[in-house]
């Protein structure tokens, strides 16, 4: 016999970001918002939306998510995938994410994407250190921010050749120095460096977010009762979550003003600088998936059943953000703007397929 | 009451009573009948562009129950845009008896015209507006719809009004413009239904950009919202001063049952469970939709048969409908006789959509998985997975009713089917049609089985 599932929890504030866990792109529908963290005995968690679209959150282990429901053959892969991680971070699980997609279990287009999107994201990366190098020069040999030319063509050489003369001033070995840019390329990548064209993923996702800020706006002040009621919740979180990601890049990009301190300072103080660095992710983290539910939703029929699945998902804002922007945030305000609105058990019983087949199609969508 | 069809000078069009048709004619129809569903599409395309239907009208007659779920593109005309939220309540002229909550066909074309007059000058732009327009075009009737229903339902409520004391009693004469009684009369309707017709179509048009609201959400699986129900009987019980408070309020009845057939949000609210008592009047109105819903099914109209006759993505829609219909039936009234009688419905919504899954499963399924669309083929590929999910709707609401048995075990034969071949570049594709098939743990064992078909995990760490 199954034993039941642990209990609903009426209210989940989590306090750090990581106690909030990172965003999960499952397929099966009844784990839609489902986020994964470390659990406190060791392992992963997952922290699970109340699935008749109310309030409340379930947290389980992997076997009470299969008494909660029959995960699809990609989630089960995906929570292989997760569970070998040694930490969990956005960028692991996304990693893992395309990993298990490039085996095709989330249909074809999925499987592209997530080729495409491991493509991109490389290409980013190497874009990325190519520009923090070019920083770099034009802060230290201000008369030889050319040497390396516009384009990331014939970097490897020209940038050894760069680094080898740079490195010595700041008391580092090329090598050194050029791991250094490569480590800060790694995480920053996805927010690049100002101006950087075309914008990196964050950048284009913090775009996203803004327009669906405005969209829910729209839909606010166009409908009524619930759905207006879930649009403004959804827009006011959309608000913070981007006001604050807007200022955690600015903060990130400021370390570039100097960029021979700031590598120096991660030689000392790697941990420190990657966690800011890292942040804009952290915070942004889940919003892909709600944009590309939005995105999806041409018609009003759809839009209104979106609004209802979003509402259900909008990512926890954590206390940790008050630390980070330096003023406390009223979360709980935030949350009590969640209301419930019920879903037919007949509809996610009936529709069950169509919902995967949705669901694969944001897996085929997302970067 | 003389209720009957004269049978003279209208018999012909669409909005008239089915008159005497000739042999051949009938013949036609009947062949046509059995038509294939593309054949159906070019028939009423047909006939649809002729400027003058005249006797052609007759022969689409019979093709009416199958058109519906083809969702044809059809001229979007005046009379078609405002009557669209009467769609489910629409009989033709035999099948319709005085006092049921449906308007025969013929009614439309004597209230539709009542309805273009009193919109006086709007009418010419709507006409402007839609012209050249289909049916399907949303966008279209989503810009127009929503003012022109509740008009349009203001003029038919003031019609009514204007038609009460109109009867056979006083030959006919009523209150009403002498245009409509003439238009109502030529159509071969009894005068004293005007009345109760035109009050009962007023009363759903009122209520249309709800109801559609209300229909979409069920649609994507949002629960009808009690205060929603709640607001939707406030404004139908103002209707209590009126003669025929009666028809509006079974019609709007049966608007919400056909349209939202999971209606129990509705019964809560007619069973006085809701804060807001609900007139006696209008529970009975609940009452009386939820009987005529079922005696309709019980006919066959729209009933458990029509799953035959649908493809197969439309066939697990309309079980889905009935059997939530079947639910509101046995939760109105469990153990009774309603109950037998849903019961007995029940029992034939099982044999259907055994029936229906098991000529799906030869014809659609089993000789593409025996033979299936190679891994480059994505079209192919996307066609079949389709072809499953559309399969498995069927059976998820047809074992809700029996053969359960019988499904997981020809369930379990497809999949079995699906997981045969060995090609290293198809195992994606096998395991993800065992899956749709038989579930994820099957599917898993399909891909444990063949470890070595698959890239091994590389899991990437930041």
């Amino acid at each position: 016999m199954k034993a039941a599932p642990a209990p609903l929890l009426q209210s989940c504030y989590p306090s750090t970001f990581l106690e909030r866990g990172v965003a999960i792109p499952f397929t099966t529908p009844l784990l839609a918002g489902a986020r994964a963290r470390p659990a406190e005995r060791g392992g992963t968690e997952l922290i699970v939306p109340n699935p008749a679209g109310g309030r409340g959150v379930y947290i389980l282990p992997w076997l009470g998510v299969q008494q909660l429901c029959r995960p699809t053959v990609h989630d089960m892969r995906l929570h292989q995938a997760i569970s070998g991680l040694a930490a969990i971070s956005p960028g692991g699980i996304r990693a893992a994410a395309r990993q298990v997609a490039t085996e095709g279990l989330a249909g074809r287009a999925a499987l592209n994407a997530a080729g495409r999107a491991a493509a991109g994201e490389a290409e980013e990366r190497l874009t990325t250190n190519f520009l923090l190098l070019r920083l770099l020069i034009a802060q230290v040999e201000p008369g030889d921010a050319g040497a390396l030319g516009t384009a990331p063509a014939l970097l490897q050489e020209r940038a050894q050749r760069v680094v080898a003369r740079i490195a010595p001033r700041l008391g580092r070995s090329p090598a050194d120095l050029a791991r250094a840019l490569e480590e800060l390329a790694a995480i920053g990548h996805g927010i690049g460096v100002p101006g950087q064209t075309p914008p990196p993923r964050l950048m284009r996702l913090l775009g996203a977010l803004r327009h669906l800020r405005a969209a829910m706006r729209g839909a606010a002040r166009e409908s009524g009762g619930d759905p207006a009621t879930q649009a403004a919740m959804i827009a006011a979180v959309a608000e913070l979550t981007m006001l604050a990601a807007e200022r955690m890049i600015a903060d990130a990009h400021a370390l570039y003003a100097d960029m021979a301190g700031l590598v120096l300072r991660w030689y000392q103080a790697g941990a420190e600088i990657a966690a800011m660095l890292a942040r804009p992710d952290w915070l942004l983290d889940g919003w892909e998936q709600i944009a590309l539910i939005w995105q999806l939703a041409e018609t009003p029929a759809s839009r209104r059943a979106a609004l209802v699945e979003i509402a259900a998902m909008v990512p926890v804002l954590p206390r940790e953000l008050g630390e980070w922007i330096g003023n406390p945030i009223a979360i709980e305000e935030v949350g009590r703007l969640r209301r419930n609105v019920t879903l037919n058990e007949d509809w996610r019983t009936g529709h069950l397929y169509d919902r995967i087949a949705r669901n694969e199609a944001l897996r085929a969508l997302a970067a | 009451m003389k209720i009957g069809w004269p049978g003279r000078g209208v018999a012909g069009r669409a909005d008239a009573p089915p008159g005497p048709v000739p042999a051949s004619q009938a013949r036609l129809a009947r062949s046509l009948a059995d038509s294939s569903d593309r054949k159906i599409g070019a028939i009423v395309g047909l006939i649809d562009a002729m400027a003058d239907r005249g006797a052609a009208d007759a022969l689409i007659a019979p093709l009416r129950a199958r058109m519906a779920p083809l969702r044809l593109s059809r001229p979007l005309r005046f009379s078609r845009l405002v009557f669209l939220p009467l769609d489910p309540l629409i009989v033709a002229g035999p099948d319709w008896r005085p006092g049921m909550a449906r308007l025969p066909r013929h009614a439309i074309l004597p209230l539709s015209q009542a309805v273009h007059r009193g919109l006086g000058e709007d009418a010419a732009v709507i006409e402007a507006r839609i012209a050249g327009r289909s049916s399907l075009d949303h966008a279209m009737i989503g810009d127009l719809a929503p003012q022109l229903w509740p008009r349009a339902g203001e003029i038919l409520r003031a019609i009514a009004a204007a038609a009460d004391g109109g009867s056979e009693a006083t030959g006919g004469r009523n209150g009403a413009d002498p245009a409509i009684a003439a238009t109502w009369a030529a159509a071969g309707l009894p005068a004293d239904m005007l009345g109760p017709l035109a009050a009962g179509v007023a009363a759903i048009l009122a209520e249309a950009p709800l109801l559609a609201v209300l229909e979409r959400d069920a649609a994507h699986g949002i629960a009808m919202q009690d205060d929603a129900v709640q607001a939707l009987l406030g404004r139908a019980a103002a209707w209590r001063a009126s003669p025929y408070a009666g028809p509006a309020w079974r019609f709007l009845m049966a608007a919400l049952l056909a349209r939202l057939p999971l209606a129990d949000a509705l019964l809560r609210l007619g069973t006085g469970t809701a804060e807001q008592p609900v007139p006696p009047a209008l529970y009975a109105a609940i009452a009386a939709a939820l009987e005529e819903a079922l005696a309709a099914l019980e006919r066959g109209a729209d009933g458990p048969e029509e799953i035959a006759g649908a493809d197969l993505a439309e066939a697990g829609n309309a079980a889905r409908r009935i059997a939530a219909l079947l639910d509101t039936l046995a939760a109105a009234g469990p153990g009774t006789a309603r109950g037998q009688r849903a019961e007995a419905l029940r029992q034939r919504l099982d044999g259907c959509c055994r029936a229906r899954f098991a000529v799906a499963l030869d014809h659609d399924v089993l000789p593409r998985l025996a033979s299936p669309p190679g891994a480059q083929d994505v079209a192919a590929c996307a066609s079949l997975e389709q072809a499953l999910r559309d399969l498995r709707r069927l059976e998820g609401i047809g074992r809700r009713f029996g053969g359960a048995a019988l499904y997981d075990t020809l369930l379990r034969e497809a999949a079995a089917l699906a997981a045969s071949g060995t090609a290293p570049e198809g195992l994606a594709d096998r395991v993800r049609r065992v899956e749709l098939l038989a579930g994820p743990e099957e599917a898993m064992a399909v891909l444990d089985a063949a470890p070595a078909m698959v890239a091994p995990m590389r899991v990437g760490q930041v």
